[in-house]
């Protein structure tokens, strides 16, 4: 299935859920729960959270049934009602000064637990498992719309024009939080991939 | 340096680098990079990073099995909520946008602010003009129109007590010219 065909065929689906059609609201389900849940995810490193506002973004999806209108891009839609809960959550946690920072909870030297309890095996993956720390802490570290920005780009594979979509603004302001995440991200990560190249 | 390293084409390099660029511009770029090591160096770090952003994949996250059922079921509930709480909700707690929104919050911050006045200083509605009479018009800061209409009504007494007494002096001085034989009643 093409590109714009899956995006009419989501446009579709969030039709028919409108005509009162609850298995096509299932089928848009299927098709976004595990995307949308990632991308929380990778904004906000706790999956409870991710699982929580993921669920919050659907119902307001089926919320709106009756006055959606197939105006932008379905996925764009979603992910705008996914980025705004996910910066909203990080806002409040800095606001409350509530934030479970993985930083402040794990003690020195140890694995961060949202992460590593779905290892395999934590014994074998010890590298692997502090790579992944530094890269987490990298991410976490980047302001929260070059993080959003990035996690779109990198793991959603959306084009500029949809993160533009997404974020609302234009195309070179979103190459410009790209570019500098990257750079910074670059910057923090050199050292993994001398590791690597050693 | 290679004109490619300035920001403008950073930003290029990194497309290049995601190869979303169109089909003609990555032949020219790839036959740039060849000849180029700088832009090479630039591309290798780029693709080790990502290389490290694909390690931190989320793919091993186990979404709870409950997740629909408990969505489902948040659908449900409310479902069965007054109508007036699923009006408010579509209106203010959905994902379509709203462009008069932020004109509604405005109108009603605006009623708020009226209201609160009112509140404040219910009595103060008047305002008084230099110069003016001050019996009618002025009513005391945090008076009630009440107060000022019962100072109206006392001072409007004390006038004709006061008229009637000058009325007995003139009396009296009538009686007393008549007696003295000084002509004042022409004056009355």
């Amino acid at each position: 299935m093409s590109v714009a065909a899956a995006i009419e065929h989501d446009a579709q689906l969030m039709l028919r859920v409108r005509e009162g059609d609850t298995a096509s609201f299932a089928q848009l389900l299927d098709r976004h729960r595990v995307p949308v849940i990632h991308f929380v995810y990778r904004m906000i490193q706790n999956q409870a959270v991710a699982e929580e506002l993921a669920q919050e973004v659907f119902l307001r999806v089926y919320r709106s049934r009756a006055t959606y209108e197939p105006t932008a891009k379905f996925t764009t839609w979603l992910f705008r009602i996914t980025t705004h809960l996910a910066l909203n959550w990080i806002r409040d946690q800095k606001n409350e000064r509530h934030q479970q920072s993985l930083d402040s909870e794990a003690p020195e030297g140890t694995a961060p637990l949202q992460v590593a309890d779905h290892l395999p095996n934590v014994e074998q993956s010890m590298v692997r498992t502090a790579r992944m720390e530094e890269i987490r802490r990298a991410i976490l570290a980047l302001p929260d719309k070059q993080r959003a920005a990035v996690t779109m780009h990198k793991y959603q594979e959306m084009d500029y024009s949809q993160i533009a979509g997404v974020l609302k603004c234009s195309e070179s302001a979103v190459k410009s939080l790209l570019f500098r995440a990257y750079e910074t991200l670059r910057m923090k990560l050199a050292h993994l991939n001398r590791g690597v190249s050693e | 340096m290679c004109p490619m390293q300035s920001k403008e084409n950073a930003e290029i390099l990194l497309e290049y680098c995601a190869r979303t660029l169109p089909t003609d511009t990555m032949a020219r770029l790839d036959a740039h990079v060849a000849m180029c090591s700088s832009c090479q160096q630039e591309l290798a770090a780029q693709r080790q990073l990502w290389s490290a952003l694909d390690e931190f994949d989320a793919a091993e996250l186990q979404i709870t099995p409950d997740f629909d059922r408990r969505l489902y079921a948040r659908i449900e509930a409310e479902g069965r909520d007054p109508f007036w709480v699923r009006a408010w909700r579509s209106v203010f707690v959905s994902g379509q946008p709203r462009p008069w929104r932020p004109a509604m919050t405005m109108a009603l911050a605006g009623l708020a602010t009226v209201a609160l006045i009112f509140v404040q200083f219910p009595g103060s509605e008047r305002t008084v003009a230099p110069g003016a009479p001050p019996v009618a018009t002025i009513s005391d800061e945090g008076a009630t129109v009440e107060d000022a209409a019962l100072k109206t009504a006392t001072v409007d007494k004390l006038e004709i007590e006061r008229l009637d007494t000058a009325l007995e002096d003139l009396e009296m001085l009538q009686v007393l010219g008549t007696k003295t034989g000084v002509g004042t009643s022409n004056k009355l």
